[in-house]
């Protein structure tokens, strides 16, 4: 399989056969010489080494085509994009990726996922991002936000704001509503976007795995508020994400989004279809029963999304966690935080779709 | 023989997904209701070749993924593999012909590759 090291080369003149078979029988001789089970194995555990060397074997014939650049002539850019999309297709069927213990598949999601998003996220939103130096190069940290705007757009936006502005183009794990996952395509699209359910065990898991972890305390109370209540942030739950920072001793980051709130203005909630449809509420907006799909486009608002000064955790004990009077404290303070940043975005804000 | 007592999740490093299982293997996927893989199953019975248990066809159908943490802290052992090398291994050493052979796959990236490069000028 060595053979296929060269993938990448464009042959100008076709190859004869008989190279290629040569080619194919040495690489066979190799591949059955350096079978992991057939390791020669003296201490009965292979050493460091032995294992470095045969996890390279496998890592170069898995990008075996990734790595050779053609020799003779450079791809024009048709080539190019070919070849990006020819690989990416090679490894979805060969199964050639990795996927974590949450279902996160890095490969899909930057492939696939926030290529999509990032339309919205130029063109549509015009997001512009402030603040991402607040975020941590490496390490857990949790960050807070506001919620709105009936669809969680928000959610998906501060995640593309954060994998392409952040200097090493960290993932942000979101952590959603049960709603979504119970959802029949949705709830598999965010898995494998490398979102979670929004609960202690998850979050201090991410947490504790050094993620960047995203969270919205305002939940559906944020979310499916009326337009006319719009950029006043609701009641933050009972402060358990705080608890989870401070187990995980991960700062929090407060996050401030403008804009959100006017792509479904919702001028009415119709609680008895809600229930009807076993939805937490069901918004009526300008544009949504009454155009039909029409009303599902959302409204091309400007939009600014602020990571404010991180809220270090460290200097806290352990039983902080725990502690009804910290977390409230705590809680309060990023509540507070996010409500006057949000004012300063407002203030500095001419038109909601102009900026 | 003094060893640690207590339940243990052992397994190795790395989550494989099924659909990722089936891909690596060179096999096609088939997607089946659940009532139709009982039947499936049911069928192999009667023919009396069972490989699958009842039981492990839930774990066909909603996977397993296992912390194992306390394997690695308290009873400080490491797998040599990790689940991804571990899978390669059985489908090499099963000797599985793959109905999408990989070199198949190469070839056509870049045959469509060069395809493009000549078109592009």
């Amino acid at each position: 399989m060595a053979g296929e090291s060269k993938a990448k080369v464009i042959p100008l003149h076709s190859n004869t056969g008989r190279q290629a078979a040569q080619r194919r029988a040495a690489a066979r001789g190799e591949a059955a010489r350096r079978h992991p089970s057939l390791l020669s194995d003296p201490a009965g555990r292979a050493s460091a080494e032995q294992i470095a060397a045969v996890v390279r074997e496998i890592d170069d014939r898995r990008s075996a085509a990734a790595g050779a650049p053609p020799v003779d002539e450079s791809p024009n850019e048709l080539a190019s994009r070919i070849a990006g999309v020819a690989e990416f297709v090679r490894k979805r069927m060969m199964g050639d990726y990795t996927v974590d213990e949450f279902g996160f598949d890095q490969h899909l999601n930057n492939s696939v996922f926030l290529p999509l998003l990032r339309v919205f996220f130029n063109s549509w939103f015009r997001v512009e991002v402030s603040g991402i130096e607040n975020l941590p190069e490496t390490g857990a940290a949790l960050i807070v936000a506001n919620h709105a705007g009936v669809l969680p757009f928000d959610g998906l936006m501060t995640s593309v704001a954060v994998h392409d502005k952040h200097p090493t183009h960290r993932d942000l794990r979101l952590l959603a509503a049960d709603m979504v996952f119970n959802m029949p395509v949705m709830g598999q699209a965010a898995r494998k976007a490398g979102h979670t359910m929004a609960c202690t065990s998850d979050a201090h898991r991410l947490l504790a795995a050094g993620e960047l972890t995203a969270v919205f305390p305002e939940g559906y109370k944020g979310l499916g508020k009326h337009f006319k209540d719009r950029y006043k942030l609701q009641r933050f739950g009972r402060g358990g994400f705080v608890s989870a920072a401070l187990r995980a001793k991960a700062p929090i980051v407060p996050c401030s989004i403008v804009g959100s709130e006017e792509i479904y203005p919702m001028i009415a909630d119709v609680k008895l279809l809600a229930r009807l449809f076993g939805l937490p509420y069901f918004p009526i907006t300008p544009l949504f029963p009454l155009a039909g799909p029409a009303g599902l486009v959302p409204l091309p608002s400007k939009w600014h999304i602020q990571f404010g000064e991180a809220i270090d955790t460290t200097d806290y004990d352990d039983s902080a966690a725990d502690d009804p009077m910290v977390t409230f404290e705590l809680t309060d303070q990023v509540r507070e935080t996010i409500q006057q940043t949000l004012y300063q975005l407002l203030a500095n804000r001419r038109n909601m779709f102009l900026g | 023989m003094a060893g640690k007592s207590g339940t243990f999740n052992v397994g190795a490093s790395g989550i494989i997904m099924m659909s990722q299982a089936i891909r690596r293997a060179g096999r096609v996927a088939l997607p089946l209701p659940r009532f139709a893989l009982s039947a499936a199953d049911s069928l192999r019975r009667a023919t009396r070749y069972t490989e699958l248990d009842r039981e492990q066809l839930d774990y066909m159908s909603y996977g397993r993924v296992m912390d194992t943490t306390r394997m690695r802290n308290e009873l400080g052992y490491n797998p040599k593999w990790s689940t991804t090398e571990a899978f390669d291994d059985y489908v090499r050493g099963r000797g599985l012909t793959p109905i999408i052979d990989p070199r198949w796959v190469r070839s056509m990236e870049s045959r469509a590759v060069s395809a493009a490069q000549r078109w592009g000028r």
